[in-house]
């Protein structure tokens, strides 16, 4: 019998360069961001002092954690609009917790994580019994942690425990230890999507629920996995602002949301589901920080910032292959 | 015959063991549906190391049957066997756990995973940190080497040709080593040097001791490489014999001949002017080199099996194809392009898929009715409720839909009342030349007779019809001449003196010698 | 009680609940309306004051203009979130055009507002085929970094006089953001069910395919939409800084 040939598995070199073609905007991404460093490094000694790359680093994780929860919940098809009032309702209550009630940092951080899980288990239910539509769904979550926000304290509240400061603060060798943190969390991000058995059925549950029914995977779990993770996460960036700052504010996390979207949406990742990339995830946080960072450094007027980074997202969207519409 | 059938027909029948059990026996099903029967009373055996083919006209219960075959359906009753034990019904999951894969015509593959991963989707094989690709790209890779392909599993399936998908379909069937393999109708949806391909990956499964259900409009396939035949007619099994001791015209003739039911009225022979040319009109990939012309007053059919262009045709006739060379010209001018510009011409176009492109759901029948022609409506520059209702009751009891009730949403009306409410917003705009795309398709009988009776109408008034249609005996009833497709081109040209059932079927399977000289007019 | 009359009791006081619960969730938005309402009257009695009604409707009629617009895109399967950028946007250059008092400029300024942002939206939509959600998103975030560059952050003055009449200023003791309210709600549903866009527009959102076959020029149709967004979003934001 003679063999069926189709085309032969290629080298290593070959499907580098194919993924390459593939994610063409993910490699933008970087690409640009590479253009950027490189040239404001000629033209800032500010900025080529390595403090600053590490302080950028640092300045990324709370749109870091964000995005990443974001992500899993955008593969498995759907859209968590309350990542911001998550991480203020957190921030805000460890911060009260600390100070007014004079809990111990070792109790009330842990707990403001499960805290976290929990609000994320609860949309992730209600999407997934009711088949709710995730965007309307997390908006009205966002609606009622908002209030539940201003009820915790309607005001800054006392500086916290200098222990929750260090999680900002402490250093290795000059790297401090969050962005190592940090580092760690991205690989195991990394590893669940790309290598867990789990990742594999979120694009599936995102990408076409008929074909992961088919296959025997139960939708379900996965999507209330997925929106646990993006609460967590977003517990997670709270708690961090909160030992940035050093206060309890009820403006925390303002606006967190839009930017988890936005840094998706210029990462690549569709928001119908089922496909993008930690890859892609990341290169986005790192552009949108570092233009961030060279808006303060060459002293960009706020105001142009936003209108900048609303032009990008345009740019972003529209190069981005466009998707069929379900 | 293609070629590598006649050398896989021999390999064949070497392969299937009559001896031990069958893999699979479902004995008297019945299925139907609202009242409908879809399948009465089907036995079906299929053995180990078997290519057993089912064949049988469209609607002949093949789609339902594998579909419970496959745990998607619950069958009325009936008993399915399979590896020894007997369920009156299955679950999908209970069909995967007992080795039956289906490869659907439409596949399930998730475009953004790679090849291995769809094939081993529930079930991914674990390494060291979790669910490791290296490892399953070799389980993928060894798969694909047993059905003699080299194909790189690592490839995203969104990249694959057609014919590769379908391989990693069949992949992902062999990863859950089912021993029964279902496909629906594979080839029509492959070139022809694919099928080829993909017989010799058939022959390989069989060699591997499976069974294979295979469906397939196509004679040549059917006889020659399957080992048995079943036939399907009408939601019974007619016929189930070894392809050795078949032929073609045996097959056709199981599949066929029925009663000419009298539906169809009585057809004067028109006087023809003119008024659609289509001149060796090409869409790339889909049809070649078509010619076609139908007169004032004159009702041409198009017949054709699955893939054989008619839809393509119809659709390119208001432009909604990539026209890439020929010309299509009404009553002497360039066609439209835009199904808006063809309508203001005189020519509308009734699509195949009701639900897909011609029902507004969860709107009324009057909304549906009115959709196209709303400017007749218009009095001051505002629709006018009183002129609509006017009109929609016109239409509703000239063309009789029922219920009479024209604020009724459309979904709730049978399928040949839709099927007749988008007849008459078709017909709203008085077109000259009308097509017509599968026009009773999920019609009861009574509408169908309704329908045929509109469209002699039509004709005698001196409209043009063009007919796409795979019910040969409607185009039988109703056309005047029968072009028949096969594979995107026209293959024979029959006038309504020459035309039976036999001469279609035939053509439209392209067994040798059916083909036309001269194809045309 | 015998048992079939227990089962027929309970099964009748059944379906009575399943009725009552298929007309709420009908009517799900004015049940919602009402039941506040309720018990407003209990815990904030301060509500039912005519000064804080009339507030309230004008609030109302702001929002409900917004809502026509968007209403439209939504018919459509569409979205438009860039809205709210594009009223506040409209309501700071309305302000701000006391200080210049030049009528002129404020009028092609909020052309040009509406335009660019209608005219982008539909871009995106129509021919980068990006999906209405994204592409508006995007539109969002642009708008309003637009507004902030625009005012470097400082707030902005307060109304010219004709335009506080038009926004607190009543005819016949109707506040005129009401009247505007009603007649673009008379002239929405005028639209919708009397003229032909108004079909198209329901055709294309019920089945896009079809609207197709059927002749409706559906990118036009879209555009359509973007632009009233707009138009709606600017109006609502006059209106609002009045």
């Amino acid at each position: 019998m003679t063999t069926v040939t189709h085309t032969a598995a290629p080298s290593t070199g070959g499907r580098a360069a194919r993924w390459a073609g593939r994610n063409a905007a993910v490699v933008l991404v970087f690409a640009v961001t590479a253009i950027l460093v490189v040239g404001a490094s000629f033209m800032s000694e500010t900025f080529r002092d390595p403090e600053n790359f590490v302080d950028i680093l640092r300045q990324s994780i709370p749109l870091a954690l964000a995005t990443i929860g974001q992500l899993f919940v955008m593969l498995a098809g759907g859209t968590d609009m309350s990542v911001g009032m998550i991480a203020r309702v957190v921030g805000l209550g460890a911060a009260v917790a600390m100070t007014t009630a004079g809990l111990p940092p070792y109790l009330v951080l842990p707990l403001g994580l499960a805290v976290g899980a929990l609000l994320g288990l609860i949309n992730g239910a209600i999407v997934a019994r009711f088949s709710a539509q995730p965007f309307i769904l997390t908006l009205g979550t966002m609606g009622i942690l908002y209030g539940v926000a201003l009820a915790i304290s309607d005001g800054p509240t006392k500086l916290v425990p200098v222990s929750v400061l260090q999680i900002y603060e402490m250093s290795i060798w000059s790297i401090p230890l969050c962005v190592l943190a940090m580092g760690v969390v991205w690989l195991i991000a990394w590893w669940a999507l790309a290598r867990s058995h789990f990742g594999r059925a979120t694009y599936a549950v995102g990408g076409s629920p008929v074909v992961a029914r088919l296959a025997g995977l139960n939708s379900n779990r996965v999507i209330i996995l997925c929106y646990v993770l993006s609460g967590l996460t977003s517990a997670a960036a709270g708690l961090f602002l909160l030992a940035r700052s050093g206060v309890g504010n009820p403006t925390m996390a303002i606006g967190l949301e839009f930017q988890s979207i936005v840094a998706a949406a210029i990462g690549g990742i569709s928001l119908y589901g089922g496909r993008g990339s930690i890859l892609g995830a990341f290169g986005a946080v790192l552009l949108v920080t570092v233009i961030s960072n060279l808006f303060d450094l060459f002293q960009f007027s706020a105001y142009w910032q936003n209108l900048a980074l609303g032009v990008i997202v345009v740019l972003a969207v529209a190069i981005h292959k466009s998707e069929k519409p379900r | 015959m293609t070629a590598g059938t006649s050398a896989s027909a021999v390999q064949g029948s070497a392969a299937t063991d009559k001896s031990s059990p069958p893999l699979l026996r479902l004995t008297g099903i019945h299925k139907a549906f609202a009242g409908v029967p879809a399948l009465k009373g089907v036995d079906f055996e299929l053995r180990q190391g078997e290519v057993h083919a089912l064949a049988g006209e469209n609607g002949a219960g093949k789609s339902t049957f594998i579909k419970i075959v496959g745990g998607a359906y619950t069958p009325d009753s009936g008993t399915i066997e399979v590896s020894g034990q007997r369920f009156a019904a299955l679950t999908p999951g209970q069909a995967r756990a007992m080795g039956i894969a289906i490869v659907y015509q439409e596949f399930n593959l998730l475009p953004d995973l790679s090849a291995a991963e769809n094939m081993f989707l529930g079930d991914l094989p674990r390494g060291a940190f979790g669910y490791s690709p290296r490892r399953t790209e070799e389980m993928a890779a060894e798969i694909l080497r047993r059905l003699g392909s080299s194909l790189d599993p690592s490839r995203l399936v969104g990249e694959l040709t057609v014919a590769e998908q379908q391989l990693v379909e069949i992949g992902a069937a062999l990863a859950l080593d089912a021993r029964v393999i279902v496909m629906d109708e594979p080839s029509t949806v492959l070139a022809n040097d694919d099928v080829a391909m993909l017989h010799q990956v058939v022959n390989r499964l069989r060699a591997e001791g499976r069974g294979i259900i295979y469906i397939s409009h196509r004679l040549d396939e059917v006889l020659g490489l399957a080992d048995r035949v079943t036939v399907f007619k009408d939601g019974e099994k007619v016929l189930t014999a070894s392809t050795s001791e078949m032929d073609h015209d045996r097959l056709i003739r199981s599949m066929i001949g029925r009663d000419l039911v009298e539906l169809f009225p009585d057809r004067k022979p028109p006087s023809p002017g003119r008024l659609l040319e289509v001149n060796r009109v090409t869409v790339p990939g889909k049809i070649f080199d078509i010619d076609v012309s139908v007169g004032t007053g004159e009702i041409v059919g198009l017949a054709g099996l699955g893939g054989s262009g008619k839809t393509t045709l119809c659709r390119a006739l208001v432009g909604l194809e990539n026209v890439s060379s020929g010309s299509i010209s009404l009553a002497g001018k360039p066609a439209p392009r835009s199904p808006r510009s063809a309508q203001g011409a005189g020519l509308v176009m009734v699509p195949e898929d009701r639900k897909a492109h011609g029902i507004f759901g969860g709107h009324s029948v009057a909304f549906n009715i009115t959709v196209a022609t709303l400017d007749r409506l218009k009095s001051l520059l505002l629709i006018s409720s009183a002129k609509e209702r006017v009109l929609v009751d016109g239409a509703m009891s000239e063309f009789d839909i029922r219920p009479r009730q024209s604020a009724l949403d459309i979904v709730n009306l049978s399928g040949g009342n839709q099927q007749k409410a988008v007849l008459a917003r078709a017909l709203s705009s008085n077109p000259r030349m009308i097509v017509l795309d599968e026009p009773t398709r999920g019609v009861d009988v009574g509408a169908k007779a309704e329908i045929y009776s509109l469209v002699q109408k039509l004709a005698q008034s001196g409209a043009g019809i063009l007919i796409a249609s795979s019910d040969v005996t409607e185009l039988l009833g109703m056309c005047d001449r029968i072009l028949v497709l096969n594979e995107g081109r026209l293959v024979r040209t029959l006038t309504r003196e020459e035309a039976s059932e036999e001469a279609i079927v035939r053509a439209a399977a392209n067994v040798p010698g059916t083909a036309t000289p001269s194809a045309g007019h | 009680m015998s048992e079939a009359a227990v089962i027929a009791q309970s099964s009748a006081t059944r379906a009575g609940a399943v009725r009552l619960l298929d007309w709420l969730s009908r009517y799900a938005a004015f049940s919602a309306v009402l039941l506040v309402l309720l018990v407003a009257a209990f815990i904030a009695p301060a509500f039912f004051t005519a000064g804080n009604l009339r507030a309230v409707l004008i609030q109302s009629a702001i929002l409900g203009i917004v809502v026509i617009g968007q209403t439209t895109a939504l018919i459509a399967r569409g979205l438009d979130m860039s809205v709210a950028a594009v009223m506040t946007f409209a309501a700071v250059l309305v302000a701000q055009s006391t200080a210049t008092g030049n009528f002129g400029l404020l009028i092609f300024q909020l052309v040009v507002l509406t335009g660019l942002v209608g005219a982008a939206n539909s871009l995106l939509v129509t021919w980068r085929r990006v999906p209405p959600f994204v592409a508006t998103f995007a539109m969002l975030i642009v708008v309003d970094g637009a507004r902030l560059a625009y005012t470097h952050g400082q707030s902005a003055g307060s109304a010219p006089a004709w335009l506080k009449f038009l926004g607190s200023g009543a005819i016949a003791g109707i506040p005129i953001p009401v009247v505007i309210w009603a007649v673009l709600l008379v002239v929405a549903y005028v639209c919708l069910n009397r003229t032909t866009w108004g079909r198209w527009l329901y055709a294309v959102g019920a089945n896009r395919g079809a609207a197709r076959h059927t002749g409706v020029a559906v990118d036009a149709v879209v555009v359509s939409t973007f632009f009233l967004t707009a138009i709606s979003g600017t109006l609502a934001g006059i209106l609002l800084s009045g």
